[in-house]
């Protein structure tokens, strides 16, 4: 098993070298100079040019890379144009937010979206089951800062229950998290339900049943174990979505967390900023994958070979 | 179903286009949510020809901003006096072309990559499929986010963003589809009479592995207009004044306490616009594969 996880993660390593290639690239090819961008349009060339060989800007392209990766694993991540500190201090500041955010939109969207798949697919054709394939359907087909503003509308607007913006503790998360959460817990209901239906017709089950097992073992025991699989996928990806869907959540309700800085260093060209901050969600996404995998391999030992 | 397919199989005369359509059309939800998509383009795509664009969409006339529903204006006006209505058509246009486009263009250069990593495998797969997980290891939405940084924002750089972080996702799709089709016997059969690379991936490759592409088209049309709206609604996408879906309801989330239908109305537009491509596309891949319903 060490062996296996240790294996995973050195492979972890040149895609995390990788997405850092291509976001610095792009960065890199984006117009506007830093050097003008810290010190004002009107300010004297040779300050400007000054600044850029402080900045190491005036080297080219191949050294800079080298030495943001080589500074990246040190974990300093430069200055930000715009707030003139540190980025990862920003980072430490924003990110615990969204991660928050994030383990929150995943708790509401398992804790519905398998049980009900399970329900759906175990009493096919049942009200249970038509209100969660409509409930799937309706929520792939909304955009998630809709599905916020309108409860925003309704909870905080027209029954003064939560709060509709900002952040001064948890219960600031409710909303937000509810609504990341509906969106993700759908397409985590749509395949726990169809994986199961899949692996209720197979023949083990038969014999399951006809050995006389309670069809609470069957359930549980039998059909779930081999239908988790293609759960644990989608679960993963969900959660890589809601790190995404994160920035424009936080948005519509205000969050100081690393959507919102992301949109704000977009806006101000904060390159270094943006870069960490897309670098940050990367790793922790890409960590997600990898015990993603790990999970695999305990539901089903074949994989590990 | 079993039986139902075996007979159909029996028949040989109708294309497999033809079987695909008469199974489609037997799906009601799939049937609704074509008609109901058509209807939507045909509105939208036919508004020059009964709404003043300049009048309606686009001049400002704050002497009649944020009213109801009058005769004149059915859905209202928004916070600069525009017509509600008019501008959620003429937003449409703009919604679906983004959609449409942005999907094919990511579908065609992720088909290619995915067709090319699948068919000829071995070291050249590796590679590409490698740089691939590179770009899948960021969640879309950020890869979108850092092309728009790096390009600006304006309608062409929200299309080339989202459909930068669609290709990865379509080329693996169809290098699976391709990877199973390269090793059934019809192809071995074409390499032993000599047919080469090209008319191979032309004549066999392409229309047996058409089928998930279509269904993966379908689908990715409604998300698209999700997340172009999403992009928009940050200020990431179309500038204002041009009226689309997502832009319209960030402007609507600065009255949404004295207007909130300013927020309703384009949320419901995209919702039955997307409900209804992903109720057709739904019926596509049930309609394409059988065995599974």
């Amino acid at each position: 098993m060490l062996k296996y996880v240790s294996k995973r993660l050195v492979y972890l390593i040149p895609v995390l070298i990788g997405i850092v290639f291509v976001v610095f690239t792009i960065m890199y090819f984006s117009p506007g100079d830093p050097a003008k961008l810290i010190l004002g349009d009107r300010a004297p060339e040779e300050q400007v040019e000054a600044l850029r060989h402080e900045l190491g800007l005036d080297l080219p392209y191949h050294q800079q890379l080298f030495n943001y990766i080589k500074g990246a694993v040190q974990g300093d991540f430069g200055d930000s144009y715009q707030l003139r500190m540190p980025v990862w201090d920003i980072i430490k500041l924003r990110f615990p937010l969204t991660l928050q955010l994030t383990t929150f939109t995943m708790l509401i969207a398992v804790l519905i979206g398998v049980p009900v798949g399970i329900l759906s697919a175990v009493k096919q054709y049942s009200v249970i089951d038509a209100f969660s394939v409509v409930f799937a359907l309706l929520m792939a087909s909304i955009p998630a800062f809709w599905l916020g503003m309108l409860l925003m509308l309704l909870f905080s607007l027209n029954l003064g229950w939560l709060p509709s913006s900002g952040y001064e503790g948890l219960k600031w998360l409710i909303l937000p998290s509810v609504t990341l959460g509906f969106i993700n817990c759908a397409t985590i209901m749509r395949m726990t339900r169809s994986s199961m239906l899949e692996v209720v017709r197979q023949d083990f089950i038969r014999t399951a049943r006809a050995k006389g097992a309670a069809e609470k073992r069957v359930i549980f025991k039998h059909a779930l174990k081999n239908a988790i699989i293609p759960v644990i996928t989608v679960v993963g990806n969900a959660f890589g979505a809601s790190l995404g869907g994160a920035v424009v959540t936080e948005t519509v309700f205000g969050l100081p967390g690393m959507g919102t800085q992301i949109i704000t260093a977009i806006r101000q060209k904060d390159n270094p900023v943006v870069l960490a901050s897309v670098i940050v969600i990367a790793l922790a996404f890409s960590l997600v994958n990898l015990i993603v995998d790990i999970l695999y391999t305990y539901v089903d030992p074949r994989i590990r070979d | 179903m079993t039986n139902k397919t075996a007979a159909a199989g029996g028949t040989k005369k109708r294309s497999q286009a033809q079987e695909v359509w008469l199974r489609l059309r037997k799906n009601k939800q799939a049937m609704v949510g074509l008609a109901v998509f058509c209807l939507i383009v045909l509105v939208c795509f036919s508004a020059p020809l009964y709404i003043d664009y300049d009048a309606k969409v686009i001049q400002q006339n704050i002497s009649i901003k944020l009213q109801g529903p009058s005769p004149e204006h059915l859905l209202g006006t928004d916070n600069y006096g525009r017509d509600t209505l008019a501008r959620l058509i003429y937003g449409g246009r703009i919604s679906i072309t983004i959609g449409i486009a942005t999907a094919l263009s990511a579908l065609a250069v992720g088909g290619l990559i995915g067709a090319v990593a699948g068919f000829y495998g071995g070291k050249l797969d590796n590679i590409i499929m490698r740089i691939m997980d590179v770009f899948l290891g960021l969640p879309s939405v950020l890869l979108a986010i850092a092309v728009i940084a790096a390009l600006g924002s304006s309608i062409i750089n929200l299309m080339i963003a989202v459909a930068v972080s669609y290709v990865p996702i379509y080329a693996r799709v169809i290098r699976s589809s391709v990877l199973s089709i390269r090793s059934k016997e019809y192809i071995e059969s074409a390499r032993a009479v000599g047919t080469g690379d090209f008319r191979i991936i032309c004549k066999h490759i392409i229309p047996n592995a058409i089928g998930p592409l279509i269904v993966q088209a379908t689908l990715g049309v409604g998300e698209i207009i999700i997340a172009a709206a999403g992009f928009s609604f940050l200020g990431l996408g179309i500038e204002p004044p041009l009226p689309e879906w997502g832009q319209m309801l960030s402007e609507g989330r600065e009255v949404i306490r004295n207007m909130p239908s300013q927020v309703i109305y384009p949320g419901l537009c995209i919702m039955i616009t997307v409900l209804s491509l992903n109720l057709l596309g739904d019926g596509l891949r049930d309609a394409l594969d059988p065995r599974l319903k």
